[in-house]
């Protein structure tokens, strides 16, 4: 590596400037309450499910990596694929809680996302 | 509160449409469109199931669904099971979104009230459908008898009439899901309770509808209960009437 690209590795280090992952939802169902998919938080109460198309952004570019969810805490939220339906998602609310969810872009960790559990509504008693 | 009869009218109209026969054991669609959910009773006093007529089927099947439907409300503590039949693709086994506050034993028995999503998981543990069923709390129990709500009940000696109890939440709406129910009276004679008939007929003490049978002039109650729940109506019983030729 010649001496001037190993002075753009360093700056761009020191300045931050590495890819710029994000996500793209759509949601694919309508959920009975209301559920909030982000690239910062995953909110959703305990008891919903929501399914969304997932597509990975990564330097303000559409990519087509394949995008796996991995919750650090079990039990608080379940992250599946909708059955033969690679960039799509099923989202539900097992309990209560909060846990980090790690999101990679083939293979590559490029975010953590905070997931919310919040407590179930309870409906008309 | 959304309803699911306008999907069946619109699937037979499709079907008239394009000649295809409707599946006859309906059920509901799922959230993703990728198949049907559908309700099984699987225990005693499911109002789903309910099968003499002494409950308006009219009024109970906006919530409660026919054709295998989904209903849109369960009573906490009843119990139901649910499958599900893709359209195409791989088979599916039906599990609670919550572990916790729904039991898998025999069915599914939902104990903490609020939605729960049931989820239809392939053997690869990805998830074909989805749909959601809300669990409320009994907050009374209707009686029923040839179609109509009753506060009482006047019979002739050697008359037999079908009541039936109606779990209902607090805003009078039918609540789906079977639980044992208890029917008793004083037993001083006026009248007996027998099975009504039914998929579970045979131990009248357990399900939801009973059949009263006039057997002496007098007055007396007849009460049932469901968990918590408890009703109780007032039996006038009248002289036999006369058969005139």
């Amino acid at each position: 590596m010649s001496r001037l690209a190993w002075i753009a590795v360093v700056v761009g280090l020191a300045t931050g400037c590495t890819s710029d992952h994000s996500l793209e939802y759509t949601l694919l169902s309508d959920p009975p309450e209301s559920v909030l998919l982000s690239d910062d938080v995953i909110e959703i109460p305990a008891g919903v499910a929501v399914a969304a198309r997932v597509v990975p952004i990564e330097d303000d570019e559409r990519g087509s990596q394949r995008v796996r969810f991995a919750p650090q805490r079990v039990g608080i939220i379940g992250i599946e694929n909708v059955a033969d339906e690679d960039r799509a998602f099923v989202l539900w609310g097992m309990e209560p809680g909060q846990s980090d969810v790690d999101v990679s872009f083939d293979g590559e960790r490029v975010l953590r996302i905070q997931a919310v559990v919040t407590e179930p509504r309870i409906g008309a008693e | 509160m959304q309803r699911r009869l306008p999907y069946l009218s619109f699937s037979a109209l499709l079907a008239f449409a394009t000649g295809c026969d409707l599946p006859l054991d309906g059920g509901s669609r799922g959230d993703l469109g990728a198949g049907s959910f559908n309700y099984d009773c699987v225990a005693t006093g499911d109002a789903v199931c309910n099968r003499t007529g002494a409950v308006d089927a009219n009024h109970t099947e906006i919530v409660l669904g026919i054709s295998r439907e989904v209903p849109l409300l369960v009573a906490v503590g009843g119990r139901f099971d649910l499958s599900f039949r893709p359209d195409g693709g791989s088979a599916a086994f039906v599990e609670p979104a919550r572990r916790r506050g729904v039991s898998v034993q025999g069915g599914f028995s939902i104990s903490d009230p609020g939605v729960h999503a049931f989820l239809a998981r392939t053997r690869d543990g990805e998830v074909a459908d989805f749909i959601h069923v809300e669990a409320r709390r009994i907050a009374e129990l209707e009686i029923w008898s040839e179609g109509v709500p009753i506060s009482g009940v006047s019979l002739a000696v050697g008359e037999r009439l079908t009541i039936a109890a109606l779990p209902v939440d607090h805003q009078h709406t039918p609540l789906a899901g079977g639980s044992s129910w208890h029917w008793s009276n004083p037993q001083t004679g006026e009248v007996e309770l027998e099975a009504a008939p039914g998929p579970f007929d045979g131990a009248a003490q357990l399900d939801d509808e009973v059949v009263i049978v006039g057997l002496a002039e007098g007055t007396t109650t007849v009460a049932v209960q469901r968990g918590d729940a408890t009703a109780e109506i007032p039996i006038e019983v009248t002289p036999a009437e006369e058969v005139t030729p």
